[in-house]
């Protein structure tokens, strides 16, 4: 038999490893908030406590804490959700004239990374600078800015258009494989349309609908880019942010005990969230919605709305990624923040992109980042990879365990992930890890295993044994059987995968600005947020406008290779 | 020889002693420094006693030719480091730097963080701002009393052990938008801010670090006057509470979202407004001062080149380097010249009051204190605690 089939060795050996990459964060992260010690170094058991848990439990802002989250979670998930749905219907179940701008230019808007969106939205919706709330005043002629963007809504209406390009990803297959048959009964009983979408299509889609809600759910929790943008200026706290502000005091020591007892309701909610997501995931096949019958959804004929509805998808597209993309571009070319004006104009200056050839953080960030990414996405698609082939191929006793732990990552918040490693290196000082863009790569590939797993998972299971038997029985050795049968079969998945984590790992500030120690691994995200918090706007502009160029040109390359279907996978709805 | 042509010829043996020292100085002096007084249109004799500034232990110079490369956490941005690096670069070529601009929280705590962790991440470390006392605590400085320039410094500007030494005067005042107000419009004091109605109504921005500006006014005029004065801009004037940084504050400013904003440092605002936004500076009198720090951390691995840089910047070279750098007024006895500070009108000749480590140590605690509730009360966030 095969190699993958019999208990080796290596299962063990693989089993092992993502058991310790897995559990010792966690349990340090434990440990930690009982640690009486300011510092992870100083922690022993002597210096154990109820004291961390006493005092952020005992603050009445945790408690304000709870509310911030729950309104901003639940209302951009909402938000976020209801316009994917519009979206997905319209492309898929009526007649709408311009899909292919919504197939096309929707995943577009996962290039624009949650950071600079929001610092884009900044720069148009602030109180006094905002570009729309400036133009909003003198068109009105509005004493005070009508839109403050530094605010609970702001943030839920900026982490709803960034939800919506992944929920509509996975509502288009729900959409497209539904049986008509209920719905053209109910038109041929004379039923109004609104009626057949409220009683029939939503509740055939209510399954799949909770499924994507729950995963947004998630994916809300977890941000910590657009409350740390829109959300830590005005003191508006969420679980993520407050967690930062804790760990990263500019004046003080911080007590990293704090931050981890703080971190542990957290990353509760973050665990029944995802045990709910499983278990929805788990009886699937009970709201199974397509049949063997052949069929083609049945297509609305929106009417007198056909040219509202247009409005509404180019509203869209308009705010999710042109407007900041724009505002951007403009910015760039500016020597100080102003709105647009004659002298504005007159004064622009490619100063900003200088400073980027002159400032050697920036290739120094560069460097890292590409190290940074490079060897994250490796090292996810390899370890994915081993692991799924345990899973999938294997007897070995553990194997559903194995694929547990691989997925524990995904309810883990990326900063509590970070703070957890944070622990973990710091104290096994004896490994120079920390302060190195490695320690940013092994948390990223740990988180990231989960999405790597269950892609490869499914990419294993299309493969029929038949294949590596006949290898076997050719007499190719296991090495052989690699690189003939699984490499040329799983490469657009190993391609897809290794693109979706460069992507992601790329634009994700939370974890790295706990692992970061200083310029030495300093990573493009950092610099961004740090130079954004001094005041670089202009500078900021120039970094972002070709960071997105560059994300857009890749997510383009993805496209056109034809890793669509990797690439965009939705995870397991 | 009668007398006059005795006057004439002392005369020009004088003239010719002067041009040919002149010359020799010129000739001694790194072609970067050159520009640099011709750029600040400087007298050469300024740097008469350069050479002897610049004497070090031979054992420095050889220890520095061994060492790897020389490490500096600063806050100038990297154009203008380079700038300021030019002479040391032509005068010590075999001492590689890599610069890296840190904010600071990554001056404050992350190196200190590291530093407990046995990790020695910069060789120089400087604006350590509030954090001094935990750097002392941890003992993470060396003594620089060896230094030889490190007497070139003027009493209070130093830490009496040795720990940390001045590098440039910092004035912490306030910046305006020349569109939203005019010079007129500014208050002569502190108090005067209280009863000018044109910074009410959100105004005026104040930034989340009264230690930089109000705690040298404590000092200046007394706890009773200092908790008042901070009562009062809360509740009557009614600022912006900003949590962002002092630099972010000014491009707010400039962009127009407040018309005023407390603290902002004169060579930040001056870079502003030599940018051409509409950005100016103004002290009430007393006029908050204080000095940045500059340290060597203790374990550096390139002692030698560390203790080299030091004793350069803190020549008048290094100190008119930094000032052609990023306009810093040098802290140096000899540079306190008008000419060398930005926005002098606003700064000399006004009474000051000179914030130094010790104010720190007695009077950050209480207000620090004070400052939160009134940050609170006034809708403020704490400083993330």
């Amino acid at each position: 038999m095969w190699v993958a089939s019999r208990p080796l060795v290596w299962h063990s050996g693989i089993f092992l490893l993502v058991l310790v990459l897995v559990l010792v964060p966690l349990i340090f992260l434990v440990l930690g908030s009982f640690s009486t010690a300011r510092l992870p170094g100083d922690f022993s058991l002597d210096t154990m406590g109820w004291i961390n848990y006493v005092k952020v439990y005992t603050d009445p802002g945790t408690y304000e804490l709870f509310t911030n989250t729950l309104v901003y979670v639940g209302g951009s998930s909402l938000f976020g959700i209801s316009l994917a749905v519009t979206l997905a219907w319209l492309v898929e179940r009526t007649n709408l004239p311009v899909k292919l701008w919504i197939y096309a230019g929707v995943p577009m808007t996962l290039a624009a990374p949650g950071m600079l969106q929001a610092m884009a939205w900044v720069l148009l919706l602030s109180p006094r600078i905002g570009l729309i709330n400036k133009w909003l005043q003198d068109l009105f002629g509005l004493e005070h800015p009508p839109i403050n963007v530094y605010s609970l809504g702001g943030m839920i209406f900026l982490e709803g258009l960034r939800l919506v390009p992944t929920a509509f990803l996975m509502l288009v297959p729900l959409m497209r494989s539904m049986d008509p048959a209920l719905e053209e009964a109910a038109a041929v009983s004379g039923a109004r349309p609104l009626s057949i979408i409220r009683k029939i299509s939503l509740r055939l889609l209510a399954p799949g609908l909770v499924a994507v809600m729950i995963y947004q759910l998630m994916t809300a929790l977890e941000v910590f880019e657009i409350p740390g943008v829109l959300g830590l200026p005005a003191g508006i706290y969420v679980f993520s942010t407050k967690i930062y502000a804790i760990v990263r005091s500019a004046t003080f020591m911080p007590v990293y005990g704090q931050a981890n007892a703080l971190a542990m309701v957290y990353l509760l909610m973050a665990v029944v969230t995802t045990y709910f997501y499983a278990r929805m995931i788990s009886r699937s096949e009970k709201y199974t919605i397509i049949t063997g019958k052949g069929y083609r959804p049945r297509q609305l004929n929106l009417g007198k709305w056909r040219y509202p509805a247009v409005i509404l998808v180019f509203l869209y597209l308009f705010l999710a990624i042109l407007l900041p993309f724009a505002v951007f571009v403009y910015a760039s070319f500016l020597s100080y923040v102003q709105t647009p004006s004659l002298e504005a104009f007159k004064g622009m200056t490619l100063k900003n992109y200088r400073l980027l050839a002159e400032y050697g953080e920036v290739g120094a960030a560069l460097k890292n980042t590409i190290l940074m990414v490079a060897v994250t996405a490796t090292a996810t698609v390899f370890l994915s990879f081993l692991v799924s082939l345990v899973v999938v191929r294997s007897k070995f006793w553990g194997r559903k365990l194995l694929d547990q732990l691989a997925f524990v990552p995904h309810a883990i918040p990326g900063i509590v992930m970070g703070i957890a490693f944070f622990w973990v290196f710091l104290k096994i000082d004896f490994l120079p890890i920390y302060g190195t863009v490695w320690a940013m790569a092994i948390g990223f590939t740990v988180s990231f295993l989960s999405y790597g797993t269950r892609s490869m998972n499914a990419s294993l299971l299309q493969i029929h044994k038949e294949l590596e038997e006949a290898a076997y029985v050719s007499g190719a050795p296991p090495w052989r059987t690699l690189w003939r049968v699984f490499l040329p079969l799983m490469l657009p998945t190993f391609v897809g995968v290794w693109i979706w984590v460069v992507l992601h790992a790329v634009r994700i500030a939370g974890m790295p600005l706990m692992l970061y120690e200083g310029p030495q691994n300093q990573v493009l995200s950092i610099l961004i947020w740090n130079m954004w918090d001094e005041g670089y706007v202009p500078a900021v502009a120039a970094i972002g406008t070709l960071l997105m160029l560059t994300l857009l040109l890749l997510t383009l390359v993805v496209r056109y290779v034809g890793f669509r279907q990797q690439f965009m996978q939705a995870p397991n709805v | 020889m009668t007398q006059r042509k005795c006057l004439f010829l002392i005369l020009f043996l004088l003239w010719a002693r002067v041009s040919i020292v002149d010359d020799g100085w010129a000739a001694s002096l790194p072609k970067s420094t050159e520009e640099m007084l011709k750029k600040l249109k400087l007298e050469a004799n300024i740097l008469s006693n350069i050479d002897k500034e610049l004497e070090v232990p031979k054992g420095w110079l050889e220890g520095a030719k061994g060492e790897g490369k020389l490490r500096i956490y600063h806050t100038m941005d990297p154009p203008q480091a380079e700038v300021m690096f030019r002479p040391f670069k032509e005068r010590f070529p075999f001492v590689p730097i890599e610069y890296s601009r840190a904010s600071h929280e990554d001056r404050a705590v992350r190196t200190l963080v590291a530093f407990k962790n046995k990790r020695i991440v910069t060789d120089i470390i400087t604006g350590l701002g509030g954090s001094f006392f935990l750097y002392k605590e941890a003992k993470a400085l060396e003594d620089m009393r060896n230094i030889p320039n490190f007497k070139n410094n003027p009493e209070g500007t130093v830490d009496p052990e040795g720990l940390w030494v001045g590098m440039h005067m910092r004035y912490w005042c306030m910046a305006y938008n020349t569109r939203r107000l005019k010079r007129e419009d500014m208050p002569k004091r502190w108090d005067d801010l209280l009863t000018n109605v044109k910074f009410r109504n959100g105004n005026l921005a104040i930034g989340n670090r009264p230690q930089l500006w109000a705690l040298a006014l404590w000092k200046a005029n007394g706890e009773p006057w200092a908790k008042d004065f901070l009562a009062k801009l809360f509740t009557e004037v009614k600022p912006q509470l900003r949590r962002e940084g002092m630099n972010a504050n000014l491009e707010l400013l400039a962009a127009g979202e407040f018309d005023a904003t407390i603290p902002a440092a004169e060579y930040r605002s001056y870079q502003k407004a030599l940018d051409g936004a509409p950005v100016s500076y103004h002290c009430p009198e007393p006029v908050p001062v204080a000095v940045s720090e500059m340290g060597i951390l203790k374990g550096a691995p390139n002692i030698n080149a560390a203790r080299l840089f030091v004793n350069w910047f803190l020549s008048t070279e290094g100190q008119i380097a930094q000032y052609v750098g990023d306009y810093a007024p040098p802290v140096h006895k000899n540079l306190q010249r008008k000419e060398l500070v930005p926005f002098a009108d606003q700064i000399v000749g006004k009474k000051d009051a000179f914030r130094d480590p010790g104010v720190e140590l007695e009077i950050q605690p209480k207000l620090l204190a004070y400052w939160d509730e009134l940050w609170l009360r006034g809708g403020g966030k704490t400083r993330g605690r």
